[in-house]
């Protein structure tokens, strides 16, 4: 009798260990020019930036990167990124580097060289237009003349940019970059609303639009930014969650760029539930 | 448990309602309630100066949970194991007093990610969960028929605040009454003796939590030589939606409100001799709103002096 209790008793005392939990958590690798333009001047440089985050969404520290520009004629890059605009004309500057599992990945940046003021005055006009086009996650290409657009075919959601381009000192006019979107939630847990996410000059301000909503059911949620929505986890976590409907903002660090993070994620903390999130860019 | 057979009728003694009530689960993890067991009812009261007495356990493993619209969801892993002790003494022929002394424990499983990012590890914490106290007192009884009541104070000995992020708690942080009227029966089917009872109750809970609807019913038999009691049971607890407390103004505590639950469940009790017994319980909700979805198991042995 008292073999039998000590043998149940053992075996139930078995059932309270901690086990592990096993997590699909991969996402396409991401490679992306962080700094885009949308024209130089003839005659000038301009060095292009660029980060690579690997199928964790981690990010990789000095990746192997690969500059190409063409047409070669009208654009010469170094390997360390820095263009040289030779002559007037459309051009590509294309990068690309490995993933882990040994792919290529590659994105690229469509933009015009404009003439000198010199040639300018003698009548040549160059329309200015900027595409950037991600070829890892088969996106549809951003175009626009100072407006640009992306549409992820992997989600639901849409994000888009607008805004006014801003010359540089440099001779090289920079796409000033506003993300907006929408907040969808992966759960059963209501969550909705637009967003938009910009740098105001200081920091990135992310506000949510007065079409918001979160349930207050949910205990413990908690906004990110992430480069992979599966978990928070090597993510930016921005705070919990306080105000559950209407429009509101988050001013997040000035250390981070506009384009460290793909992802907003909403995030169950205390029970590691997902439960919803937003793509910023493609 | 016992049963045994007086004046042509079964008197069943079983732990009260709130014996493995787990009300601290319930808010606490918003989910993630399992109740479960030990929502028994207890309408036949102890004699004077004697007792019952159990040691138990009781727990549960759940990677799913109902929302709060009763939806299923995925979360991480979570157990809760509840070692329990619980009495009833009579203090009079028609008054029982109860007791019910939880050590809950809650962990979280590891989670291991495919892209080999660095795990987060699992966590557990444990303590004295919330206590229980309570009378119960046989109002009628008749023939084939008993009628009782019981008032359980839930008090908040548990910890509210548990773990790393505060979300592994063993008790609720809130004083809580629950007062039930129970009814109880014997029948027969054929030549075999069964008995049935049922309760309802209400669970008056404070600090913004909505209080509780609760129900419950369940029948039985002894099989094996009279030395085995086979019983299913169903339980019902429905929030009141008078509650204050929501994420809003609750500063992100992951106590949850409005858990709501239908828990169908068996139980086997085996008398081994003389006054000691053992048994073996199962249940699992079929629907509910914040709560685990998951069968939860107990065991326990007994004693009647």
């Amino acid at each position: 009798m008292c073999r039998i209790c000590s043998l149940f008793l053992l075996l139930v005392l078995c059932t309270n260990c901690i086990g592990e939990d096993f997590i699909d958590d991969y996402v396409d690798p991401s490679l992306r020019i962080t700094n885009p333009i949308s024209s130089i001047q003839e005659g000038f440089s301009y060095q292009f930036k660029a980060s690579f985050f690997d199928e964790s969404g981690t990010k990789v520290v000095n990746p192997t990167l690969k500059w190409t520009a063409t047409p070669t004629t009208t654009l010469k890059i170094t390997q360390e990124g820095i263009i040289t605009a030779l002559s007037a004309g459309e051009v590509t500057v294309q990068v690309s580097t490995q993933g882990l599992q040994g792919n290529s990945i590659s994105t690229q940046i469509d933009f015009t060289v404009i003439p000198s003021p010199m040639e300018e005055l003698t009548g040549s006009t160059t329309e200015t237009t900027n595409t950037i086009s991600p070829t890892v996650d088969n996106s549809n290409p951003t175009s626009g003349t100072g407006t640009s657009t992306s549409t992820t075919t992997s989600s639901t959601t849409t994000s888009s940019t607008t805004a006014s381009e801003t010359t540089m000192g440099n001779g090289v006019i920079v796409i000033p970059q506003v993300y907006q979107g929408e907040i969808r939630s992966t759960s059963s847990y209501l969550l909705q609303g637009g967003f938009r996410y910009e740098h105001n000059g200081e920091h990135l301000v992310l506000q949510l639009d007065s079409n918001y909503k979160a349930d207050t059911a949910l205990p413990g949620l908690y906004v990110y930014l992430t480069n992979n929505p599966n978990t928070p986890q090597g993510g930016y976590e921005i705070g919990s969650v306080s105000v559950f409907e209407g429009a509101h903002q988050y001013n997040l660090p000035a250390s981070i760029g506009i384009m460290d993070y793909k992802y907003i994620l909403y995030w169950c903390k205390p029970f590691s539930v997902k439960v919803g999130d937003a793509v910023i860019f493609d | 448990m016992e049963i045994k057979k007086k004046n042509q009728m079964f008197y069943y003694r079983s732990e009260p309602a709130f014996t493995l009530k787990f009300k601290y689960i319930k808010k606490s993890v918003f989910l993630f309630l399992f109740f479960g067991m030990f929502i028994g009812q207890a309408q036949w009261v102890q004699k004077k100066g004697t007792g019952y007495y159990k040691a138990g356990f009781w727990w549960l493993k759940a990677d799913t949970h109902y929302t709060n619209v009763g939806l299923i969801d995925p979360n991480a892993t979570r157990g809760l194991f509840i070692s329990s002790f619980f009495g009833r003494y009579g203090v009079h022929d028609r008054v029982t007093l109860i007791a019910y002394v939880p050590h809950t424990q809650v962990y979280q499983n590891t989670q291991v990610f495919s892209s080999g990012r660095t795990s987060i590890s699992g966590e557990q914490f444990s303590s004295l969960g919330d206590i229980n106290f309570g009378t119960e007192i046989q109002l009628r009884k008749s023939a084939n028929w008993v009628l009782s009541t019981s008032l359980i104070l839930g008090l908040p000995t548990g910890n509210a605040k548990g773990g790393s992020d505060e979300s592994y708690q063993t008790g609720d942080g809130e004083f809580n009454q629950i007062l039930r009227v129970h009814v109880g029966r014997s029948y027969r089917l054929g030549k075999k003796q069964f008995y049935a009872k049922a309760n309802i109750g209400v669970n008056q809970r404070s600090k913004g939590f909505s209080d509780e609807f609760r129900a419950g019913a369940e029948t039985g038999t002894k099989i094996f030589n009279q030395k085995l009691l086979v019983l299913g049971r169903v339980n019902i607890i429905e929030s009141l939606q008078n509650g204050t407390l929501d994420a809003t103004n609750s500063n992100g505590s992951i106590f949850a409100n409005n858990v709501e639950v239908i828990n169908l469940g068996g139980e086997l009790i085996y008398k081994l001799y003389k006054n000691w017994s053992i048994s073996l319980t199962a249940s699992f909700p079929v629907s509910g709103r914040l709560i685990y979805r998951a069968p939860a198991l107990s065991s326990g042995i007994s004693l009647q002096l």
